[in-house]
Formats: C-alpha cells, sequence, structure tokens
C-alpha cells in the first residue's frame, strides 16, 4: 500500500512499518501546523497536499490514527487527541528517525538493492565482502 | 481551524516567470542569516516574488532539503505556545547556497547582456 505514495517520499515496504512511517508523517505535519500557529484541525486534502500523497490513502492512515488514540474525527475533519498532544513532537519523530536509521552494514531505504533481485544479490555480496574487509582491519589491529 | 484559503490554494508554487526550482534556491539563500521558521521562511520566498507559493510547498520543500543533507531541523519548545520546528542550513546546505547565488548572479548577468544587447539594437534601428 505504502508504494503507491510516491517514490520521493521512500516509505518503507512493510505494511507495519510504512504505518508507522505515516503516522509520524502525519502527526509532524499536525505538529507542524500548531507550532506555526494554524492550529491543529486538517482534512485529508490538506494532508495530501502537505505529504504529497492521494488523499483517499491519506484519509485511511488518518481514520487508522484515530482508531489508535491519536486523532479525533469530526466528519471530514480531524484534530490531534490529548494522546495525540501529549505524544510530543520531539519524542516522536527522534524515536521513529532511531527506528528508520540503516544499522551498521545495513541498506538504506534509497539502495537498488530493493529495485531487483539482481542487486539484492550484488549488494549481500558487497555487504558481506565489506564485513570480511571490517572483521580483518579489527583482527590486525592489535597485531604487532 | 485549518483551512485550505488559510494555507494557499496552491500544489507548489512558483510564480509563472520563475523556473520551478526557485522556491529550493529561495529557501536556501532565506536560510543564509540564520535559523528560521517554517512560516517565516513561507513570508521571506514571498519577500522575494514568489507570490503564488503555498505553504504545503514550503513544507515539502524543507522536507526534501533536510533529507538532502542540506537543512538541519529540530523542535524549539516555548512557553508561549506548542514546540515550533526551527531550520538552519548544514554546511553542505551553506556551499549548496553559494552556488545558487553562484547561479543566480550568472543568470543576471546574461540577461543584462541579453537586454543590454536588445537596447542597443532598438536604438540603432530608431535611428
Amino acid at each position: 500500500m505504502a508504494e503507491a505514495f510516491g517514490e520521493s517520499m521512500a516509505s518503507p515496504k512493510s505494511p507495519a512499518l510504512a504505518a508507522l512511517y505515516w503516522r509520524s508523517e502525519i502527526l509532524q505535519v499536525m505538529y507542524w501546523l500548531r507550532g506555526e500557529g494554524f492550529g491543529d484541525i486538517v482534512d485529508a486534502g490538506l494532508v495530501e497536499r502537505f505529504l504529497g500523497v492521494d488523499a483517499t490513502i491519506g484519509v485511511t492512515y488518518l481514520d487508522r490514527l484515530v482508531d489508535e488514540g491519536y486523532l479525533v474525527a469530526d466528519g471530514p475533519f480531524y484534530s490531534l487527541s490529548e494522546r495525540g498532544r501529549a505524544e510530543g513532537a520531539a519524542e516522536f519523530a527522534s524515536s521513529f528517525a532511531d527506528l528508520m536509521r540503516p544499522t551498521h552494514g545495513e541498506c538504506d531505504a534509497d539502495c537498488w538493492c530493493h529495485q531487483s533481485a539482481d542487486e539484492a544479490e550484488a549488494c549481500s555480496a558487497a555487504r558481506r565482502q565489506h564485513d570480511h574487509d571490517h572483521n580483518r582491519e579489527g583482527n590486525t589491529e592489535g597485531s604487532p | 481551524m485549518t483551512s485550505d484559503n488559510q494555507l494557499g490554494g496552491h500544489v507548489s508554487g512558483v510564480d509563472g516567470s520563475l523556473p520551478r526550482h526557485f522556491l529550493r534556491s529561495a529557501l536556501h539563500i532565506a536560510l543564509i542569516p540564520g535559523r528560521s521558521h517554517g512560516y517565516d521562511l513561507f513570508e521571506q520566498v514571498k519577500l522575494f516574488g514568489l507570490s503564488s507559493v503555498d505553504l504545503a510547498g514550503v513544507y515539502r520543500a524543507m522536507k526534501s532539503m533536510e533529507r538532502d543533507g542540506l537543512v538541519s531541523s529540530e523542535w524549539e519548545s516555548s512557553e508561549l505556545g506548542p514546540p515550533r520546528r526551527v531550520y538552519q542550513l548544514t554546511n553542505a546546505g551553506h556551499i549548496e547556497a553559494a552556488e545558487h547565488l553562484r547561479s543566480l548572479r550568472a543568470a543576471r548577468d546574461l540577461l543584462d547582456f541579453i537586454l543590454g544587447s536588445a537596447t542597443i539594437d532598438i536604438g540603432q534601428r530608431a535611428r
């Protein structure tokens, strides 16, 4: 489902991670607007413009945030719930950034290995070689 | 309430007479003096002549610049209201900003040359 948001956003592929990612993106827009003095009531069209995503899919995630207790729906409009406000923009953004950051030797979302099996195989081989070289460096550093 | 009218109705926006990526140049240049908030950047680029730019376009551009490592941002706490996002250029962003300035000056010089040539030509024909 997340692929429909467009290539430029580089959203995660798995549904669970994509849901976390878009929860963060939507809430960040709402925190951003609130911080700039525009209040915290949005509709799907507004979220679409800020995220550059399809409004229909945006609504899906907005409704999910209502189910999760972050937003309150009032007809076509959505506002931050007490829980949504309490979550705190800084904590939310930083925790998600940590979750998304590739660990040592991992590829990031822009890596070509996500595009084809050949690329994935080549990338995996390169990572194995990198780890191999890294381990050898580590072993030789202490040797006389 | 956050309505379409308050935030501008344009999906992305620069004036028709300016190149589409001019918004990014303008945002770089607006950040050269130092840290700034989203709405202040929006106001600044409008002062640069991008009168049809909308706040959503500025938000997306800043996210894009941050993904590219040209800008860093953080939530700035305030006792008067909710946290506000504040942006600043990274080292790479300052280099990019200098490049944007160089390109704009080159474009200005080219336009000056073209306009100067046209003025001379019109003057000669008028005689």
